[in-house]
């Protein structure tokens, strides 16, 4: 009989009134046919139901203090033109969730701000967050919002990666915050940051909460302290699939999704004139040539793949290398497989697999490309296979096939001459920027994307070739280093016999010295002779990586007009704030609609721009390809066909703000933030003002660090459900009593578990409080604060309460404070509370209300939990609550008071009916466990008189917000 | 202050208690329908008895202050007796019985 222990459920209610999401789900279970045998015996394995879930989301009261006379409006900046379909997102990203996909520059930037700053008027010390994956995007957005909001740059932070240091003060003084989700993630974890002091979370590039990533962990992070806040998550492209947009959905608990694409009706009037052109190029004569003679050399090996099942039959020339790899991965994971078989086919794939990669480059790359990755996997493969270290006899009869021998030969040739452009492409290119710098302003730029390092590296050689001074490229890529080659002479030499002589080891030292020395050299001559051409950085930068420094460096210079070309990878795509360019040419296709959304989204900002996309082989296909997709994709989601999470709407229901278009003054400050053009100068200055260090630049006087004394305790946001404190490990194991009949019996640990995290009652019954609510927290402070009474007694009477102190108080240091989202009390807090114990037996009988015939009565017919349940609450409708001229009776009043109530799920209304049902379970609890009841329940009036004197209650009857129990916990400062 | 709300936390536990075993008495009074009562509507049920509770005292109350030829202010069965008024089956239960 275990009636004492409330279900999971009660502690929920209990203590997850922090939140003020409650679900209620409601299972609908429908008998469906089912089939029958002659005898009529259902068939086994079928479902006789069929079940439906309703899942009720509502919230609650919010915890955020709001500034009453601003919520009555909302105001919208009219610095800038009104754009309609900015107007109305911005309208409902105020009171839901909202996932905003509009192409790029149409104005995100301007709706994140307008929310965030309205956040920021509405509330009183919330926190309004905006995240964006890098720090030059962070920079950027800063200075876009401060550019056009009114939000006071004294209240604005910018936090990364080196404002390391006083972060705690930061977070705690500043409310609005430009910052990486890293950062947020590792505060939260770290404690610095309150979840529950967020009110609003702006989320840019949103497509990429996936996953594990940080936007991911903040998100869920949040979610278990505080339900209600905003998230406005901005982004060009939601994701390429439909999985991937719900993907997102769920992660970010986005509730709308507002999505524009370039047709739509309200977008199309304010897009800057966007020409593009898709231009096919056909293979030239050579490349059909190598490919044709590739394709001989590697039929045999195809062939054999066929027979033995692993790849499809197809042409030698549509060999694809993702499939070859897939098939490939496939084999290796299937445990069924005879090793030699399984590693035979795996080569095969393998050898197919450079095969799909050299086709394509080839066909979208050019010659050399191509040559460079033949020519290192060829070097590889024959050096090994020379020295014997391969046996992989189909690899070989590729490799050697007379016909490649041929064509090496005039590859060679080819590659070697200077002027020679390995493809259609590049001719184009060529072209494309010779027409487009002769009747264009100086100021104009063009930005090249490609996937492959190497090809960005033959562009901008192909480029510089043209000898033009106008045309002034540079590659730009990332910060991984290249990758080397494969080295002949060092492979040969490692892997030749070794002698085992003293003198050989001797050699074989001096002879790598050598090498070393000779390889250095090398390197040196090479950089020297890279450095006397013109595209010296761009080579260097090919081998090396470019890091950072370099990046920003070539960013600066390309939009200083030092350089106007820029070949980029994927790093240009998003996320770097190149500028305004006024082409584009995709050497390249990706079938991800992401990838080539964000290139086009690089041109046609501020004024018209143009877009070349380069085709060859089947690129085409691969780009209408993926563009319809998307296109399918938008149409989806616009019919909703993404499965959306409740959002709290935060502002109360009865207050509905209203628009104020107001011109907002922009002071001065904010001004010369929109004239800066570098990251890092925006960043500084950010940070400068932060700092509040701005005003006083020229008299650098410092101010005398004040040494805040570290009095603040420390926080942890634990994961659900933990226990904390020290539980010993011969707590954790089962232990063994051996009984009368002298058979082992496991011991009952749940005997264990009870004493020591005590149920909610028998808390209850120990501190005579009946709070019960929130005193899991409240407890925490207070047992903190009495010790330290003890201890300063202790200094004064030393040795009459020593004893006394030490008997009462186990050793527990002064520990941090657990915040647990919800979860049973906690150890160490129920521990001190267990302090008198001599008096407590007498206490539980005074206060047994039950006689024992009640008591009796009660454990007899006491059952918690039925098979029917009745729960009804009648509803009154509005007719009948609104009187004309006459208030109801107080009582009426208070009825109708309560159902609608009851009705609205109040927190408070919930939280006192827990609280009720716990003493009237605790009346039948102590009742029960009491040894000698004395007295019937005549005395009640005597015993609640003598009730109150012992309790230390707080009133929790009143709506005590959790932020109030938190202040508490903060307030304590625990310097002993 | 805290005091009250002690007490009135109390009698809310108490009254609870009863009206559970109420309850439960119907409950068990007809057993070819199993009838239980959830946490929620045992909840309302108190808080309208409390209700009515505080309206009924309050008038008993004023019923005893309102009798001025009366020695003392105390609440006496006269006073329950005028509560009553309208239903004379309760009347009956409540006043002592003559012999």
């Amino acid at each position: 009989m275990d009636l004492s222990d409330f279900d999971e459920d009660e502690y929920e209610s209990l203590y997850q009134k922090n939140i003020n999401k409650t679900v209620k789900e409601t299972v609908i279970r429908k008998s469906v046919p089912v089939q029958r045998d002659l005898f009529n015996n259902v068939l086994p394995g079928q479902q006789a139901f069929y079940e439906e879930v309703q899942r009720d989301v509502t919230f609650g009261r919010t915890h955020h203090d709001f500034n009453d006379d601003t919520l009555k409006q909302y105001i919208y900046p009219t610095d800038f033109e009104i754009r309609d379909y900015q107007f109305d997102i911005v309208k409902k990203a105020l009171f839901t969730n909202l996932l905003c996909a509009i192409p790029t520059g149409m104005g995100k930037t301007f709706i994140a701000s307008t929310v965030m700053l309205n956040f920021f008027r509405w509330t009183k010390a919330g926190k309004v967050i905006f995240m964006a994956p890098t720090r030059p995007l962070v920079a950027q957005q800063i200075k876009a919002c401060l550019g056009v909001s009114g939000i006071p740059s004294d209240q604005t932070a910018i936090l990364l990666d080196k404002t390391r240091r006083n972060r705690e003060d930061i977070w705690r003084e500043k409310r609005v915050f430009f910052t990486t989700p890293q950062v947020v993630e590792n505060d939260l974890k770290r404690g610095v940051l309150n979840p529950k002091d967020i009110i609003c979370l702006v989320v840019d590039e949103a497509h990429r909460a996936t996953g594990s990533y940080a936007y991911t962990n903040v998100v869920q992070f949040i979610n278990r302290f505080n339900t209600s806040y905003r998230i406005l998550a901005l982004t060009a492209t939601p994701g390429s699939t439909l999985e991937n947009v719900q993907e997102v959905v769920n992660n970010l608990t986005i509730s709308t999704i507002e999505i524009r694409t370039e047709d739509s009706d309200d977008i199309v009037k304010y897009m800057k004139n966007r020409e593009r052109e898709e231009v096919r190029i056909d293979l030239t004569s050579e490349i059909e040539d190598i490919i044709e003679q590739l394709g001989i050399a590697i039929t045999p090996v195809l062939k054999q793949a066929v027979e033995l099942g692993i790849y499809e039959e197809c042409e030698p020339d549509r060999i694809n290398a993702f499939v070859a790899m897939q098939q490939s991965q496939k084999i290796i994971a299937n445990p069924n497989l005879p090793e030699g078989i399984k590693w035979r086919n795996f080569f095969i794939l393998q050898l197919l697999n450079h095969f799909g990669q050299m086709l394509k480059r080839i066909k979208i790359y050019g010659i050399r490309t191509f040559y460079n990755y033949f020519k290192n996997k060829f070097n590889e493969f024959t050096t090994k296979y020379n020295m014997g270290k391969s046996t992989n006899k189909i690899a070989a009869s590729f490799y050697f096939h007379p016909m490649l021998k041929n064509m090496m030969k005039s590859c060679d040739a080819m590659v070697a001459n200077p002027q020679f452009l390995g493809h259609g492409k590049l001719e184009r290119v060529r072209e494309e920027l010779e027409n487009f710098f002769i009747d264009s302003d100086p100021t104009s730029r063009i930005i090249i994307f490609t996937e492959l390092r190497e090809s960005a590296l033959e562009i901008v050689k192909c480029v510089d070739a043209m000898n033009d001074r106008n045309i002034r490229p540079h590659i730009f890529i990332g910060q991984a280093r290249g990758k080397e080659g494969f080295d002949e002479v060092e492979f040969t030499r490692k892997h030749k016999a070794k002698g085992r002589k003293k003198v050989d080891r001797e050699s074989r030292k001096a002879e790598q010295a050598e090498m070393d020395a000779k390889k250095k050299y090398k390197q040196e001559q090479e950089k020297l002779e890279r450095s006397a051409r013109r595209t010296a950085s761009s080579e260097e930068a090919q081998i090396n990586g470019m890091n950072q420094k370099q990046q920003k460096d070539v960013i600066k210079r390309f939009k200083a007009g030092e350089f106007n070309v820029l070949v980029c990878t994927s790093i240009g795509e998003e996320g770097l704030d190149i500028g305004e360019v006024d082409c584009i040419i995709c050497y390249d296709t990706t079938s991800s609609p992401i990838k080539n959304i964000q290139r086009m989204g690089r041109t046609g900002r501020k004024r018209d721009g143009r877009i070349i996309l380069l085709f060859s082989s089947n690129e085409s296909y691969k780009f209408q390809q993926a563009m319809e997709d998307y296109k399918n994709l938008q149409l989806m989601i616009a019919q909703d066909y993404v499965e959306y999470k409740e959002s709290d709407r935060i502002v109360p229901k009865d207050i509905k703000p209203e628009c104020i278009k107001k011109y907002m003054s922009i002071n001065e400050a904010d001004e010369t933030v929109n004239d800066m053009e570098d990251a890092d100068d925006v960043i500084l200055y950010a940070t400068q003002c932060m700092m509040g260090t701005k005003t006083k630049k020229k008299s650098k006087k410092k101010a005398p660090v004040k040494k805040t004394p570290k009095s603040k305790q420390k926080q942890f946001f634990m994961p659900d459900n933990v226990e904390t404190g020290i539980v010993p490990a011969s707590n954790l194991v089962n232990k063994y009593v051996s009984d009368g009949s002298g058979e082992l019996q496991l011991a009952k640990v749940t005997e264990h578990a009870r004493n020591e995290n005590p149920t909610m009652l028998d808390k209850i019954g120990d501190s005579s409080s009946s709070s019960g609510i929130s005193d899991s927290e409240h407890n925490n402070a207070k047992p903190q604060k009495k010790r330290r009474k003890l201890i300063s007694n202790t200094v004064e009477h030393p040795v009459s309460v020593k004893n006394e102190t030490l008997a009462s108080i186990p050793k527990v240091k002064a520990e941090p404070t657990v915040v647990i989202p919800a979860s049973k009390p906690k150890p160490p807090a129920t521990q001190l509370k267990t302090k008198p114990p001599v008096s407590k037996p007498q206490k539980d009988i005074d206060r047994a209300f039950l006689s024992p015939e009640e008591h009796a009565y009660f454990k007899e017919h006491y059952e918690p939990d039925g098979s029917l349940s009745m729960d009804l609450v009648p509803t009154f409708n509005i007719d009948c609550i609104q009187t004309a001229k006459v208030n109801h009776t107080k009582a009426n009043a208070s009825i109708i008071n309560l159902f609608s109530d009851l009705h609205s799920n109040n927190i408070t209304r919930t939280i006192d009916m827990n609280k009720t049902n716990c003493i009237a379970k605790s009346l039948q609890n102590i009742s029960r466990s009491g040894t000698t009841l004395t007295e019937s329940d005549t005395s009640m009036r005597s015993n609640i008189a003598s009730i109150p004197q012992s309790t230390q209650t707080k009133n929790t009857t009143s709506d005590l917000s959790n932020e109030q129990v938190l202040d508490d916990l903060l307030g304590s400062d625990s310097d002993f | 202050m805290a005091n009250e709300i002690e007490e009135l936390a109390q009698l809310k536990g108490k009254l609870w208690y009863h009206l559970e075993m109420i309850l439960q008495e119907i409950e068990s009074r007809d057993n070819n329908v199993k009838i239980t009562h959830s946490k929620k509507y045992i909840n309302a049920l108190m808080e309208v008895i409390l209700v009515r509770l505080e309206e009924m005292t309050n008038d008993l109350e004023q019923f005893s202050e309102h009798d001025t030829g009366r020695p003392t202010k105390q609440i006496q069965i006269e006073d329950l007796k005028l509560y009553l008024r309208n239903s004379s089956h309760l009347q009956d239960i409540i006043l002592p019985k003559r012999k």
